[in-house]
């Protein structure tokens, strides 16, 4: 066989282009779907229905002079392969406007994501990473927060206090829900 | 430019590079020579994949089958990455074993080359135990019992047996401590020492060179660039094409999650269906002699044979005693192979329990798209009402009750329970050998004399009884009609809603009949006053069962009503 091949040098670069092209080949087939494969938790999921997240009974939030408690939300969680059924989400600050609407207010920080502590005694919200100040109502007022804290819509059903529970990306202006 | 000038005057690499290429073939470039590079390919392709793989998979039971089910059904191009390397693990079992026979009929492990010889004998080793552990990582049921075997295989060795298998296993019982260990060896040990075996391999190859055939031209030259790496590259291709055809056209399967408790055919990967074929051809007490003793034998030839054949020359016809031995045992493996395969198509029971398994793989996978509780798939398959359901019913019930042609006839039969069918024959004729013929119940007589189209009208009144909101509508009119001959006919014996058998020795209340709820109670307390009472011989399973196993079995028991 080997007594059959030239060595003359178009043949020479007719092999070595194809040698260039099985390994692109090679490249391309371990490499493109590798790369899909690992950015796949940039693919946008169509949300989840079942928001509406039971947190509290109205009676038991404080009024709009007293001062607001942090709540868990308790809810299905969907995580990779698995759905379990009543885990602890977040915490949410809560807080009635009148007798029949509450303002939720998460409790993670716009900043870079701590929790936000209340400060009871300066009647106001502060974050304990990088002192970020939020009023009672959520206002950013002191410090590297680039938003106040991000409110939830909150509904009322049987008593019930109800929020449509999200989590917002940190660090922007604009508030974008992330999922 | 410029920057390769740099690095080389750092490194060198252009003369290093020169030198790996121009390197000279005596004899000229050969398609033989092929199958050691188109490994080390496949080899970089299974690390690139089992790194990807690696970025999902989960090693602990209760999530590794789940994690795989992820890889294969969620993640992008997930069942492409797991499945070339799933086949490329095959790919690799059958290049070797062409490799190995080139070497071998070729003479290539003759003086000088017994070091690299015993190189790639020891990478061929690490290879099957790539192999092995990789099997297991899915913990699916085949994995988990071709592992069962396997293990308890390296338990028969003299002496030492049992204490190899524990070490390997990492405990007596098979668990997380296996899955960890096995992992760890798979995706760490193994590939480390092939890393470091395959490079002195492939350094002792360029200093030797390949091993030209008998009666070759010495004369003929050719560097390696491009000659012999056109031929390396192509047959490289043709490999991952092949290995990508089968992803694309069959797909890495996946069975369904390890369990201990049920019934598995098991089989070994398709190439060591040799060894197991060999097995089955021995007597039992033999056994060890094959599982054992033929791989120490193969690899004990193999690692002896340059001592074997000192003879100089490579000439085939001068190594007839040699060759043929091997072509024998390739002859052999590729018969026996197939005489399995051909055992096993025609072994009913083998297929039976092999559709069984694959039923029950499909409903793990339709089951764990609604998401797999933390738990894991078990409980998932267990509170299934045609997996964990069905289970149980065969397990507890098919000693009195038939079910799909299984079981003895010892008290109704539940083939179609509570569907309209086995209602309207159930009052037609309660006596029936389907019915009450094998129990002391023979109170309730044939309702025949009612005639047909009122028994018709009490049947979808009792259907109705058991109907969930999502299941498709009954007949109103024909419930209200039925519901009305219910009262002036049946109340004497049954009570409904608290009205109804008076003198309280009549059949089971029949309020919601055939509900989960009503079929739930039945199976845990079939003696209740509001069941069959004192006519009742049917075992109470309140405290054998758990309670969810009742629900499950009372959910399947629904089910029929629709068949
Ligand atoms: S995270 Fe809250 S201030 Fe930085």
């Amino acid at each position: 066989m080997s007594e059959s091949e030239g060595t003359s040098s178009s043949r020479r670069k007719a092999l070595k282009a194809l040698i260039a092209l099985g390994a692109a080949a090679w490249a391309a087939a371990v490499l493109v779907p590798g790369v899909s494969y690992l950015l796949h938790p940039l693919k946008r999921r169509a949300g989840d229905t079942g928001r509406w997240k039971r947190v509290a009974k109205l009676r038991e939030v404080p009024g709009a002079s007293g001062m607001p408690v942090a709540v868990p939300v308790i809810g299905e969680q969907v995580d990779a392969w698995t759905r379990a059924p009543a885990q602890r989400l977040g915490t949410i600050w809560l807080r009635k406007k009148s007798d029949t609407e509450v303002i939720a207010l998460q409790a993670e920080c716009p900043h870079l994501g701590c929790s936000i502590q209340l400060d009871a005694e300066h009647r106001r919200f502060a974050c304990p990473c990088h002192e970020s100040f939020f009023d009672l109502e959520g206002r950013c007022t002191a410090g590297p927060s680039p938003r106040g804290m991000d409110p939830l819509a909150t509904r009322v059903r049987d008593g019930q206090v109800e929020v449509d529970f999200k989590r917002f990306r940190t660090q922007t202006r604009n508030r974008t829900s992330l999922g | 430019m410029k920057l390769i000038e740099w690095l080389d005057s750092r490194t060198g690499v252009r003369k290093l590079m020169t030198r790996a290429l121009e390197e000279e073939i005596q004899g000229g470039a050969r398609w033989a020579y092929v199958f050691g590079s188109g490994l080390a390919v496949v080899f970089l392709t299974q690390l690139v994949t089992g790194l990807m793989l690696m970025a999902t998979y989960t090693p602990s039971v209760h999530d590794a089958w789940s994690s795989v089910f992820y890889i294969q059904h969620r993640v992008t191009s997930g069942w492409f990455i797991r499945g070339m390397h799933h086949y490329g693990a095959q790919a690799m079992m059958v290049v070797m074993g062409m490799h190995l026979l080139q070497v071998t009929i070729y003479g290539a492990y003759k003086k000088p080359r017994e070091v690299q010889w015993w190189l790639g004998l020891a990478l061929m080793g690490a290879t099957v135990g790539l192999a092995i552990t990789g099997y297991l990582l899915p913990w699916d049921q085949k994995g988990y019992w071709a592992t069962t075997v396997a293990t308890n295989i390296a338990g028969s060795t003299p002496a030492i047996g049992a204490q190899v298998r524990e070490v390997v296993v990492g405990g007596a019982q098979y668990g997380q401590s296996t899955l960890t260990r096995l992992y760890a060896a798979h995706v760490g040990a193994l590939p480390g020492l092939i890393g470091i075996l395959l490079l002195l391999h492939v350094l002792l190859y360029r200093r030797h060179g390949p091993t030209a055939p008998a009666g070759a031209n010495l004369a003929i030259k050719q560097a390696y660039y491009p000659w012999q790496i056109v031929r390396d590259v192509s047959f490289a291709v043709f490999v991952l094409l092949v290995v990508a055809l089968v992803t694309i056209n069959v797909g890495a399967p996946l069975d369904a999650p390890a369990d201990p408790s049920v019934q598995y055919p098991p089989r070994p990967e398709w190439y060591f269906l040799w060894l197991y074929q060999a097995l089955n051809l021995v007597p039992g007490n033999l056994e060890s002699l094959v599982t054992l003793g033929i791989p120490a034998l193969v690899g004990g030839f193999l690692f002896a044979l340059p001592f074997i054949d000192r003879k100089p020359t490579n000439r085939l016809r001068d190594r007839l005693g040699i060759i043929t031995p091997v072509l024998l045992g390739a002859c052999a493996i590729v018969g026996l192979t197939a005489m399995s395969l051909n055992a096993d198509a025609h072994d009913a029971k083998f297929q039976a329990q092999r559709r069984d398994a694959d039923s029950r793989a499909a409903r793990a996978v339709q089951l764990a798209r609604n998401g797999i509780p933390p738990e894991g798939p078990l409980l998932m398959l267990a509170n299934d009402p045609l997996t964990g359901g069905r289970d149980t019913f065969s397990d507890k019930c098919t000693s009195c009750h038939v079910m799909n042609g299984h079981g003895r006839r010892r008290a109704p039969e539940h083939t179609g329970f509570a569907s309209r069918e086995w209602l309207l024959n159930f009052l037609r004729n309660p006596r029936g050998e389907r019915f009450f013929a094998h129990t002391r119940i023979d109170g309730m007589r044939s309702q025949a004399r009612l005639g047909e189209p009122a028994l018709e009208a009490v049947t979808e009144f009792l259907f109705a009884e058991g109907r969930e909101p999502q299941d498709p509508p009954v007949n109103a009119a024909l419930v209200a009609r039925g519901s009305h001959v219910f009262e002036t006919k049946c109340m004497e014996c049954h009570v409904y809603r608290g009205e109804g058998d008076y003198l309280a020795e009549g059949g089971p209340n029949l309020t919601g009949y055939a509900s989960r709820t009503w079929i739930a109670r039945q199976i845990a307390t079939p003696a209740a006053a509001s069941q069959y009472g004192e006519l009742n011989t049917m075992p109470a399973f309140a405290d054998q069962l758990s309670e969810a196993q009742i629900r499950t079995i009372a959910a399947y028991l629904r089910l029929q009503r629709f068949e």
